[in-house]
């Protein structure tokens, strides 16, 4: 099976599948033009509802990791900086790091930082990452 | 279609001057599977029949695509599907016979979806029910409520008789009737991790009100444990918002909350000089410490 | 209506054994219904479509029972329609049963006629000579009201067989036999009175049976309203019935479990039918020792089912089986003998009232007694259900014990009869002994697993 799902956990069956194909995506498991197993295979094979999957597939859309083709099933993009910047809009992306956003601001307020000392921490890391 | 499948608001229901249910408004769409949980006595049973129109309530009002329930005509009867706690079932007859009676009722009876599952779940269609096993009873109980189709599927602790085979079947049956997404299911039992993988809403009833109504999703991400880990001496009174109960007869205390922020568990961290870690729950666990 | 006609199929053919007798009475009205076409007319000849219906009747026995138990479901009110279906299901099937012989009579009636007309004589059936063409014409028409008059008459009569019936089967306990005895003693004594007596009309019995079905209908479709209503109330009739055991409860615990706790109940249920019948003035010998002697047998049906719950007993006391039997014994001669005693005094009090011979009495009593006893050990003798053997001994008996009452009721001062009925009850008496033992032997080898014929099923598909 393409997923390890665990319905007793904590976490919520969804989230369980959106960190698998995250991962699973960022470590080249699965190649840009996988098929995904559709969502009434995957809820009959694993026993779970099907709008949980199809809830955690619309996420993994609007994230820019799977595309929706009319007729076929959800199939894997490529990895979220390369031609995802195309399907996705702008807004959306943003929205999806909103929340750890917050908590840097939080947390850099806490501990007393500047709002400049918060800008360089960002701008190293990011100059680190860049390749 | 345009009326929702269930809705009911400001539901309550006396029996003599004993109230069992209070001010309970909801609603159920197609493609909702609905798991009703709850201590015996909660009401769920009560709840479940109010909605099939077997009994009025006493306040407030619920319908059924849009016909109050209590007067459900017959074609809307057709729509709906329900499989008691007690199987009622005629023990003479065979099988086939009791298929046979159940489906001359409704206009449109799917008979191969009949045989294939009697064939995959075992069951003898020659058989005769009065020597069946309590198991096998049950299923065919269930089956009774698939056949027409129905739009909604009621379902009163379905699986409390059947082995974990058995119960895996019904639930990956039902887990096929949810696919299309048209249909709704309400189902009450027991059997946390059935709920847990099969509905997309909880009920929790608690003395006859909602302890929780909404996304099983959302409740798991509302309802952690927070695991006190501190330096030194913890502080004699402890603010925790949302806390439902704190336990803090070891060195590392925990508390159950709801709805836990970032800003609390900086806060906290705070308070205790020390770390918070969040754990998340599953069903079962919240459904017990929502009773502590 | 496709409901209804699957209802009624299932009804009828819906076990192997009531397949059969259906079948059975359906080709036997139809050989009547033929024979009745070809040959001259005699009585016998007339009973044979009677005992076709008896068997299409006996074959629709599931009809009550399942009524009763879709009719208690909460299935019934989730099924389209289901309680009004439910309803005209069982409304035809009490046609259909009451249909034919009717319909038999006036074909029979017709062909006698014809056959006079042609003949100039009957074959033997009609009391009286009609001796013109117009006579005959004109009683052709009456036939034809006759008819009316006649299947009215059969649909009510089958409408209450059917609730005696569903009395007996549904509920297998006391109340459920008395019920249904006492319904087919309603029965005894106004329709089929009045159908004896010819005094049946067409109006009146139209009118019974509106009544009693708008009563039934009504009542049936408006049974979860008034469950609803009286929701409140129910909490209370409870506190009362339990308060009433605890009273039994001292000491008395086996007679509870067994079902014997309290004769009262029984012989208040045989007391009321004799008084009443007394008050009509209904004081044939006979038919006294008839209705006794069929309580008795009552006695044995409750007996049968001793085996079954001595289960409960034997896990609560420290008896073996053997020591088991002799407290069930004897719970059972405590609870007989206070309803014999009843029976007794009733009998001699009537017996003098009415001024019944005294060799009637004599002989009477012993035999009520005898049979009681008799069917007790025999319902004791069930521990393996009610199979054909145990079912057909007890039939034979039950016909043997009627047979001896009639006997007995028409040897009032014969010697000869008195005798043979006196014999009768030594070997009676002998029997009982004989069923004691070999119940007791049973009862040691007591497997309660098999103890009722479902559960010995469940045992063999070992699930």
């Amino acid at each position: 099976m393409l997923f390890i799902l665990n319905p007793q956990s904590g976490v919520p069956i969804y989230r369980q599948i959106l960190e698998q194909v995250r991962r699973m995506v960022s470590s080249g498991q699965l190649q840009p033009g996988t098929e995904l197993p559709s969502v009434r295979d995957l809820a009959v094979a694993h026993a779970v509802n099907p709008m949980t999957i199809s809830k955690a597939y619309s996420l993994l859309e609007a994230e820019g990791l799977l595309a929706r083709n009319r007729g076929k099933p959800m199939t894997v993009v490529g990895s979220a900086r390369g031609t995802a910047r195309g399907q996705t809009p702008l807004n959306k992306r943003v929205e999806q790091i909103n929340p750890l956003v917050d908590q840097i601001v939080l947390a850099a307020r806490q501990l007393q930082l500047s709002e400049a000392e918060l800008v360089k921490a960002l701008r190293r890391k990011w100059e680190e990452t860049d390749e | 279609m345009n009326s929702a499948t269930v809705e009911a608001s400001h539901l309550g229901k006396m029996f003599g001057t004993k109230r069992v249910l209070q001010d309970l408004s909801f609603g159920v769409s197609p493609g909702d599977v609905v798991g009703v949980l709850g201590k015996n006595g909660a009401g769920k049973t009560t709840l479940l029949e109010l909605m099939l129109g077997f009994t009025q309530p006493t306040e407030g009002a619920v319908r059924l695509f849009g016909h109050e329930s209590y007067r459900l005509p017959g074609d809307a009867k057709a729509r709906v599907g329900f499989v008691p706690q007690q199987d009622e079932l005629v023990d003479h007859l065979t099988v086939a016979d009791q298929l046979r009676v159940i489906a001359s009722f409704y206009p449109h009876w799917d008979k191969d979806l009949m045989s294939r599952l009697c064939q995959e779940w075992g069951i003898d269609v020659r058989a005769r029910i009065k020597g069946m096993s309590v198991g096998e009873r049950q299923k065919l109980s269930i089956l009774l409520a698939f056949g027409h189709k129905p739009d909604l599927l009621i379902l009163d602790e379905p699986v409390a008789s059947l082995d974990p085979i058995a119960r895996r079947q019904f639930l990956e049956q039902l887990v096929e009737i949810s696919t299309d997404g048209r249909r709704a299911i309400v189902f009450s039992s027991h059997i946390v991790s059935d709920i847990e993988r099969l509905a997309n809403r909880i009920w929790i009833l608690k003395e006859g009100r909602f302890d929780w109504q909404g996304d099983l999703d959302s409740l798991k991400e509302s309802i952690v444990r927070i695991h006190l880990r501190g330096s030194g001496r913890l502080p004699e009174v402890l603010a925790i918002p949302g806390a439902l109960s704190v336990r803090r007869e070891s060195a590392f205390p925990t508390a159950i909350v709801r709805d836990w922020t970032e800003g609390a568990q900086r806060e906290l961290e705070r308070q205790i000089a020390g770390t918070v870690e969040v754990e998340a729950l599953g069903l079962e666990e919240i459904f017990v410490e929502l009773h502590r | 209506m496709k409901a209804v006609a699957r209802l009624v199929l299932t009804y009828t053919f819906g076990t192997r054994v009531l397949r059969l007798f259906s079948v059975a009475g359906l080709v036997v009205v139809v050989v009547a219904f033929v024979l009745l076409q070809l040959f001259a007319q005699s009585s016998w000849l007339l009973t044979i479509p009677f005992l076709g219906v008896t068997m299409i009747f006996l074959g629709s026995a599931l009809m009550p029972l399942m009524f009763g138990r879709m009719a208690r479901s909460h299935l019934i009110r989730v099924l389209p329609w289901g309680r009004v279906k439910l309803l005209l299901s069982a409304f035809s099937t009490v046609a259909i049963v009451a249909l034919p012989l009717p319909l038999l009579s006036f074909f029979a009636m017709e062909r006698a006629m014809d056959y006079y007309a042609i003949h100039g004589d009957y074959g033997g059936v009609a009391p009286h000579v009609i001796p013109s063409a117009a006579v005959i014409e004109k009683a052709r028409q009456g036939n034809v009201e006759n008819f009316h008059v006649q299947l009215s008459g059969s649909f009510l009569m089958t409408g209450w067989l059917y609730l005696a019936l569903w009395f007996i089967t549904s509920e297998r306990s006391i109340a459920g036999y008395v019920k249904g005895l006492l319904v087919i003693l309603f029965v005894m004594f106004f329709p089929l009175r009045e159908v004896s007596q010819l005094s049946m009309t067409l109006k009146g019995s139209l009118t019974q049976i509106g009544i009693v079905w708008f009563l039934f209908g009504a009542g049936f479709l408006l049974w979860p309203r008034w469950k609803a209503f009286t929701a409140g109330w129910r909490l209370r009739p409870q506190d009362r019935i339990s308060a009433l055991l605890q009273r039994q409860v001292a000491g008395r615990e086996i007679d509870l479990m067994l079902g014997t706790a309290n004769p009262w109940f029984l012989i208040a249920a045989q007391v009321v039918p004799i008084v009443f019948a007394s008050t009509i003035g209904f004081y044939s010998a006979a038919v006294w020792l008839f209705y006794l002697t069929i309580f008795s047998t009552i006695a044995g049906a409750i007996a049968c089912q001793a085996a079954e719950r001595s289960r409960v007993l034997w896990l609560r006391g420290n008896w073996t089986r053997g020591e088991l039997f002799s407290q069930v014994e004897r719970s059972f001669w405590r609870h007989n003998s206070f309803v014999m005693g009843a029976l007794v005094a009733l009998m001699v009090g009537i017996g003098s009232y009415a001024a019944l011979p005294v060799s009637l009495l004599a002989i009477g009593l012993p035999l009520l007694m005898l049979s009681t006893i008799l069917s007790t050990y025999l319902g004791f003798m069930v521990t393996r259900g009610l199979r054909f053997a145990e079912g057909a001994l007890a039939v034979t008996v039950m016909l043997a014990l009627m047979a001896v009452a009639v006997i007995a009721a028409r040897a009032d001062g014969d010697t000869q009869d008195i005798l043979i009925v006196v014999g009768i009850e030594v070997a009676m008496a002998i029997s009982a002994v004989v069923l004691r033992s070999a119940a007791r032997k049973r009862w040691e080898k007591i497997d309660w697993m098999l103890c009722r014929p479902d559960r010995a099923l469940r045992a063999r598909s070992a699930s």
